[in-house]
């Protein structure tokens, strides 16, 4: 049981060259035990401040000091340490007295029996072993209960600081979208931990048109949230000088890509509509298409095809490639924009969901009035009452 | 959860010896002189039966005896109670058999007939502090346990909330 790699080292005292002699070559020829033995009380204790022992041997009588005055001053020096004390026939009672007062591990009567002896000298190193794996443990625990006391204490403080940011976010994003014109705004969000990574947003600007986006910055929490703040002053930045789309998009990579760390990216599909005359001109960043339906049987439901590079990855210089295109609405159709969580959102279910199955779902729900047609389209993904693998983002835009 | 050094509760020690006058005296002395419940049996294959049904400490059991040799009694007590301190009692001739068992059904300590009180109570006081010792060591690493899956679950929290 002994822990250490080296052997157990047994501390042997007794004047008499005969004794320490005969122990010593019993335990060198039986044990694995390192013996050092001494004839004088006073230079053991002196090898004891040196040297860790794990077990005492004593003689009682001895011409400096006796066994129990060696014991009491060894105690000093090393505490732990199991004492056996030698003694004479006619000793033997001052041992047994003295078993409490020096809190003697055993003693042994000479002649001892060899079989006994490391009977004894085996229990006394497994106690000491067994007291110092106690002692670890005690220092473990120790060490365990003040880091997770920390811990407590600083997951505590990032609660705190993560439901600030939680407020913050919630208030960059529009707590209801007002319609405007002919068109009605429709829309849900499924953030998947306190803090999410995409943003939504309808910017009436001052002509009359307004500008959607649904963005989706690359990764979770903090830095993803912090993310959508930037998106969303950029929107608006572009919104309230008049611009959108493929310009808008290039415009928001020319400030992303020189910012924002490697590996992280924004999705994004922007559109903007004139109120009343139902063009339409939408523009893409690698965001998943978006769905044109129409709730009267008219066109056929389908994707709006755009490609586009994410933003943010590639410099200035290269971001060529946001398709740009205009469409005329008839009344009656609607637009469904979404991030790609929708797609992912049973992912960790082991199923993916291919766009164009996407298509087949919203086209069974068309008909549907717009807040009805979002909730049965998340609660068919699996949305709702379950932890998502990415955060869902629904925008329906209706044109009456 | 308080160690089993934070409340003192009465240690156990089980005898069996198929002689009542040995029974008789270890359980005298003990009951005079210690602390301890003392719980003595003269058949081995009740107190198998009693070790089934509460925990002891110390078990002391002689060698020779009807129904069933020490050894082999032991070997079954240690599959009931493994944690039980286990010390045989045996007569001079036996000795060299106790010396084999000693590994074998992991026998804390002989003890030989004749024996003096003094050298049992030694022996017992040290049994059952080994006997603590286990027991305090189980209880630690427990907390331990119990304080890393905190820790862990803490991490886990934290990294929810992060991703």
């Amino acid at each position: 049981m002994n822990s250490a790699a080296k052997p157990p080292t047994i501390l042997l005292v007794d004047d008499d060259a005969i004794v320490t002699s005969a122990i010593a070559n019993l335990l060198e020829l039986e044990t694995d035990y390192r013996v050092l033995s001494h004839h004088n009380p006073v230079q053991a204790l002196e090898l004891a401040r040196r040297e860790p022992v794990d077990v005492a041997i004593s003689d009682f009588l001895m011409p400096e000091m006796d066994g129990l005055q060696f014991f009491r001053e060894l105690a000093k020096v090393a505490p732990d340490v199991p004492r056996i004390l030698l003694t004479g026939y006619a000793d033997k009672e001052s041992a047994i007295a003295a078993i409490n007062e020096v809190n003697l591990y055993q003693y042994l009567e000479k002649p001892w029996d060899n079989d006994h002896l490391k009977m004894v000298l085996r229990n006394a190193i497994e106690h000491r072993t067994m007291r110092q794996h106690l002692g670890e443990r005690l220092r473990e625990l120790d060490l365990a209960l003040r880091d997770r006391e920390s811990l407590r204490q600083s997951a505590e403080r990032w609660e705190q600081e993560l439901a600030l940011a939680q407020q913050v976010q919630q208030s960059i994003l529009p707590r209801r979208l007002t319609d405007h014109g002919r068109f009605r705004f429709y829309h849900r969000y499924y953030p998947t931990g306190l803090l999410g990574g995409d943003y939504y947003d309808i910017a009436v600007r001052g002509d009359g048109q307004f500008n959607a986006i649904v963005a989706d910055v690359a990764g979770h929490g903090v830095p993803a949230s912090l993310g959508t703040m930037l998106v969303k002053v950029m929107f608006w930045e572009a919104s309230e000088r008049g611009q959108c789309c493929d310009k808008m998009l290039a415009e928001m990579n020319r400030r992303l890509a020189a910012f924002m760390p490697r590996h992280q990216f924004v999705t994004a599909f922007v559109l903007n509509a004139d109120g009343t005359s139902g063009a339409v001109t939408g523009a893409s960043a690698g965001g998943p298409h978006p769905i044109l339906m129409s709730r009267d049987n008219g066109a056929p439901t389908r994707l709006w095809v755009l490609n586009g590079l994410p933003l943010g990855v590639v410099p200035d210089s290269l971001y060529r490639g946001v398709e740009r295109e205009d469409i005329r609405l008839r009344p009656g159709e609607r637009i469904l924009l979404y991030t790609d969580g929708l797609l992912d959102s049973r992912i960790d279910l082991g199923e993916t969901f291919d766009p164009r199955e996407l298509v087949g779902l919203v086209d069974s729900l068309r008909q549907l009035d717009g807040e009805e047609l979002l909730e049965r389209l998340a609660a068919a993904r699996g949305v709702g009452g379950r932890a998502l693998p990415d955060d869902v983002n629904l925008l329906l835009i209706d044109y009456e | 959860m308080p160690a089993a050094h934070d409340k003192p509760e009465r240690q156990v020690v089980m005898i069996i010896d198929d002689e009542p006058m040995v029974i008789q005296s270890i359980k005298n002395f003990l009951t005079l002189e210690t602390d301890y419940e003392v719980l003595a049996f003269t058949s081995p294959l009740e107190a198998l039966t009693a070790l089934q049904a509460r925990p002891v400490d110390v078990i002391i059991s002689d060698y020779l005896m009807p129904d069933l040799n020490g050894i082999d009694f032991f070997l079954r007590a240690k599959d009931i109670q493994p944690q039980a301190t286990r010390v045989l009692l045996t007569g001079y001739a036996d000795k060299e058999n106790a010396i084999k068992a000693i590994n074998d059904v992991g026998l804390y300590q002989y003890i030989e007939k004749p024996w003096e009180n003094e050298d049992l109570r030694l022996v017992i006081r040290n049994a059952i502090e080994k006997r603590q010792l286990l027991k305090r060591l189980e209880a630690k690493v427990a907390e331990l346990d119990q304080a890393s899956s905190d820790l862990k679950g803490l991490y886990a929290d934290l990294l929810r909330a992060f991703k």
